[in-house]
This record gives structure tokens, C-alpha cells and sequence, in this order.
């Protein structure tokens, strides 16, 4: 007997599982390009295995992940999920657009994860550990993530003189949880949003917007 | 209790506010008895060149008394359908769909 569609889901939620533990065991000075190649991932599963769920196609794209943003629009819950988080959001679109089937179809030089890259203009070619945009954004370091803001209590003045990219970083870390806690409650796979959230929490912690 | 036209009227309305960059709907009465099913061309939608239904539980909380499946196309994914070059799942027959 053929398999299903459904049938698919829950491999798919498990394989995001395993990704996403691959991204936290990454040793400390691994490249950061490395997380975003594997959060990324852990981000197409998940859209997949939740269209796979709705029962009727496995989908192959590797756009998943947005489409399934502009999906949730449609869900006044899931449209104040991201429109609390545009940040998160963002920051899986920009992932979703270095998957190197998506940016080996743009205009290049085009960074994208996972292999190097030709840069015509500068007749180079370049690799993500070094080069990719989204990778060389600074982490967060415990100390400041312990001087940044609470934003339930306002801005501490040593927060306040480090200028907003301290309160931007803070705000990322707290965000994704927020988001995916009402996801949560609007129906949306608990398991699957579990993932998310650690997912979501990977990312605050090791390559935080700066 | 509502018609599944009344609920998929409502839907519509609600997702054209959710998503401005949406230009059409179209409400396939025939496709299923007991679901709403929508097919929505958004220009803010991924060409993904693949028919991607998305399911909905019903919100009775929110006066959505149905399940609904939305089908999320591209404006050029549409003229895809429109040309037969992309098929829409068994039974959502366009010749029979309304526009919302």
C-alpha cells in the first residue's frame, strides 16, 4: 500500500528533531554559517510537516517555510504571531533565501550556505564561513545579554549608553518563545512548535541580530 | 448554521485584510461538503510551482463553523493553472469555482 501524504509528517518533524540537535550540539568555535545551514533545514521540515500533515501533498520546494508564513496571515493567530515577531521572521526568510537551490537561481554574486560561491565582480570565490552575510553577525555575549533590558522593567542606563543594537539582541532572545508559546495555543502541531521554539532559542543564543 | 458560501465569503474578506497582496479568491462549492475550500492568488506568495493546500481547523470562537483548505498561488502560478500547466488536487474543478 502506497504511502500518504500524512504519512510523511511525523518523519518529517523527527529529521527536523534530529537537525536541530545537531545545531545544539555544535562545538563553540564552529562557524556560525554552520548553524544557519542547519537551522535552516530545521525551518523547511518543519513547514513540510505541516503541509504533509493538512493530507494532501509532500511538498519539495525548498520555500516552504515562507509560504507557510504567508499561509498564516490567514489565521488571525498566526498573523499576530508574526506581525509580533518580524524579526524572526525576517531572519528565517533571509535563511530560506541562501538555500543554495534558492540563491543559485538570483542574480550573483549571491551568498548562500552550505558551498562557496563565485563572485564575478571581484573574480574570487568566496565560502559561507567566511563570507556569508548572516553568519558574521556577532553573537551574543552572557554578559551583555545580563546588561541588556528588560523590556517588562524598562532600559538600565548602562543598557541604554550601549546604544540600541544591546536592546535589539535582548529583544530577539525573548522574542522567538513569545511567538512560538501562541503559536502553541492557536492549534498549530505541539510538536512541531516545540521544535520551533528550540530552534528559535538556538538562534537567539548563537547568532543573535546584531 | 451558516452555508459554507457565508463561511467562505467571511474567509475571504478576512484574508484579503490579513494579506493586501491578494487579488483573487475563488470558492470551490463542490470540491468537498463539510470544508471550505479557498484558492488564493497572492502576489506575496513564493513561486514555488508546486499546489500546496494548507488545512485549517474550524474556529467556532471565531464564527468559522467549518474547516477550511486554502490553496496559496503566485500570481504566476495562477496563470499556470489557468493554462493547465499546474493541476489543482481531485475534484476542485475551476470551470465551477466562484469568485469572493
Amino acid at each position: 500500500m502506497p504511502t500518504a501524504p500524512r504519512d510523511w509528517s511525523d518523519p518529517f518533524l523527527e529529521q527536523a528533531r534530529e537537525d536541530l540537535k545537531a545545531a545544539w550540539a555544535l562545538p563553540p568555535d564552529t562557524s556560525p554559517s554552520t548553524l544557519c545551514m542547519l537551522l535552516q533545514m530545521v525551518f523547511e521540515k518543519l513547514a513540510k510537516a505541516a503541509y504533509a500533515r493538512s493530507g494532501f501533498v509532500v511538498p519539495r520546494t525548498h520555500q516552504a517555510a515562507s509560504h507557510l508564513f504567508v499561509i498564516l496571515l490567514r489565521h488571525p493567530a498566526g498573523a499576530a504571531i508574526l506581525q509580533a515577531s518580524p524579526n524572526v521572521q525576517q531572519f528565517v526568510l533571509e535563511l530560506e533565501a541562501a538555500q543554495p537551490a534558492i540563491a543559485g537561481r538570483q542574480p550573483q554574486p549571491c551568498p548562500q550556505l552550505e558551498y562557496p560561491w563565485e563572485d564575478p565582480v571581484r573574480n574570487m570565490v568566496r565560502y559561507p564561513a567566511r563570507d556569508l552575510p548572516l553568519a558574521r553577525r556577532r553573537p551574543v555575549s552572557q554578559r551583555e545579554e545580563r546588561r541588556a533590558p528588560d523590556p517588562a522593567q524598562g532600559i538600565p542606563r548602562r543598557a541604554r549608553k550601549r546604544g540600541r543594537h544591546v536592546r535589539e539582541r535582548r529583544h530577539h532572545a525573548r522574542e522567538p518563545v513569545v511567538i512560538f508559546s501562541h503559536y502553541e495555543r492557536t492549534g498549530f502541531p505541539s510538536r512541531i512548535t516545540s521544535a520551533a521554539i528550540a530552534a528559535a532559542r538556538a538562534r537567539a543564543a548563537n547568532a543573535a541580530i546584531a | 448554521m451558516p452555508s459554507l458560501r457565508d463561511v467562505a465569503k467571511d474567509l475571504a474578506t478576512a484574508h484579503r485584510r490579513a494579506d493586501s497582496a491578494t487579488n483573487e479568491v475563488k470558492f470551490f462549492p463542490d470540491a468537498s461538503k463539510d470544508e471550505v475550500c479557498l484558492l488564493e492568488v497572492s502576489a506575496a506568495a513564493p513561486t514555488t510551482g508546486e499546489i500546496m493546500p494548507f488545512r485549517f481547523r474550524a474556529d467556532m470562537a471565531s464564527g468559522v463553523s467549518y474547516p477550511s483548505v486554502v490553496i496559496l498561488v503566485s500570481p504566476r502560478e495562477w496563470q499556470d493553472i489557468q493554462a493547465g500547466k499546474l493541476a489543482l488536487p481531485g475534484g476542485w474543478d475551476l470551470t465551477a469555482a466562484e469568485d469572493l
